[in-house]
């Protein structure tokens, strides 16, 4: 799988599983004209995953979809105290399931892969560049008005 | 029948949309209990009587694949179902699952319409029932196993 096709995987992917667990319809935004400054007040969470190929997650959202997600998935208004709480492990969740379905789409049903568990952090300068990493990818997106960021790494084996 | 149900995963926003879910798909709850892992889940399988366990695989300190090990050693999962409901696409790994005992499995995210009627396949394939004894105990348990697999 070359750059390109993962990109196209990864954007998909995401489409449609933010749609399908919180109900929110992204459209893929032009990495060029990106402004990186609507995701400083944001929260960011990664995963990481080994296997057939070893690979890092890192998705960061503002802190205003974070809430909008986790009030969609449980049901409630994004203003509920129970919203608030939610909304970092909201976009924890969210990273697991992207994961888990991008790693079936891409590498197919018969691989086994372990996951580790998301974990959420300060946000990162995703623009850096990782030295480490055999192939990097990263999409944008805006929905409901909030810019998310996904970023996968694969790694040289 | 109410059926007393226990939700296995870290995430504390899943096991709230799961026990939403279950809600809203209209399932008789008796009571619901939580665990962020598969440890924490087996310590409530011998205490309290659970008809059924939703479980994650992905998980620390025990994930959902060494909890259903454990079921199996403990031979709880010939009493109490497991459904698997995770990210998890691999075949290999759920024919795994499968064939230690697991009943159902679904792909998150889950809709209501999916999650119920793979819940009522697997219910339906056993005699499990309100009361009775935990996992642990002297449980009665039909033998017969639905099995709903829906990816």
């Amino acid at each position: 799988m070359d750059k390109t096709q993962m990109s196209m995987v990864v954007d998909s992917v995401c489409k449609i599983i933010l749609e399908e667990l919180a109900f929110l319809f992204c459209e893929s935004q032009d990495a060029a004209n990106f402004d990186y400054t609507h995701i400083k007040d944001a929260h960011e969470a990664s995963m990481e995953f080994s296997g057939p190929q070893k690979g890092k997650f890192n998705i960061a959202a503002d802190q205003k979809l974070c809430l909008l997600l986790a009030s969609n998935m449980l049901g409630i208004e994004p203003d509920e105290d129970m919203a608030q709480a939610h909304a970092r492990d909201a976009l924890k969740e969210a990273l697991n399931v992207i994961c888990g379905r991008f790693l079936t789409e891409a590498y197919g049903e018969e691989a086994i892969f372990n996951l580790s568990a998301p974990q959420i952090g300060d946000i990162s300068d995703l623009s850096k560049v990782d030295a480490g990493a055999e192939m990097e990818c990263m999409q944008f997106f805006e929905t409901e008005g909030y810019c998310l960021v996904v970023r996968l790494m694969i790694y040289k084996p | 029948m109410a059926y007393n149900i226990l939700i296995v995963d870290d995430s504390q926003t899943m096991r709230a949309v799961l026990t939403k879910t279950i809600d809203m798909a209209g399932i008789e709850v008796g009571k619901v209990f939580e665990a962020e892992n598969g440890k924490e889940a087996l310590g409530v399988l011998e205490k309290e009587w659970v008809d059924i366990v939703f479980a994650d695989i992905n998980m620390p300190v025990m994930n959902g694949v060494e909890m259903v090990e454990e079921m199996v050693k403990l031979g709880y999962i010939e009493t109490t179902p497991v459904i698997v409901i995770s990210t998890e696409g691999s075949k290999t790994r759920l024919d795994s699952l499968r064939s230690m005992g697991v009943r159902g499995f679904l792909r998150k995210p889950v809709s209501p319409e999916l999650f119920k009627s793979v819940v009522d396949g697997v219910l339906s394939g056993r005699a499990g029932g309100e009361g009775g004894a935990p996992a642990g105990g002297a449980a009665e348990g039909s033998g017969e196993s639905g099995d709903v697999f829906k990816i």
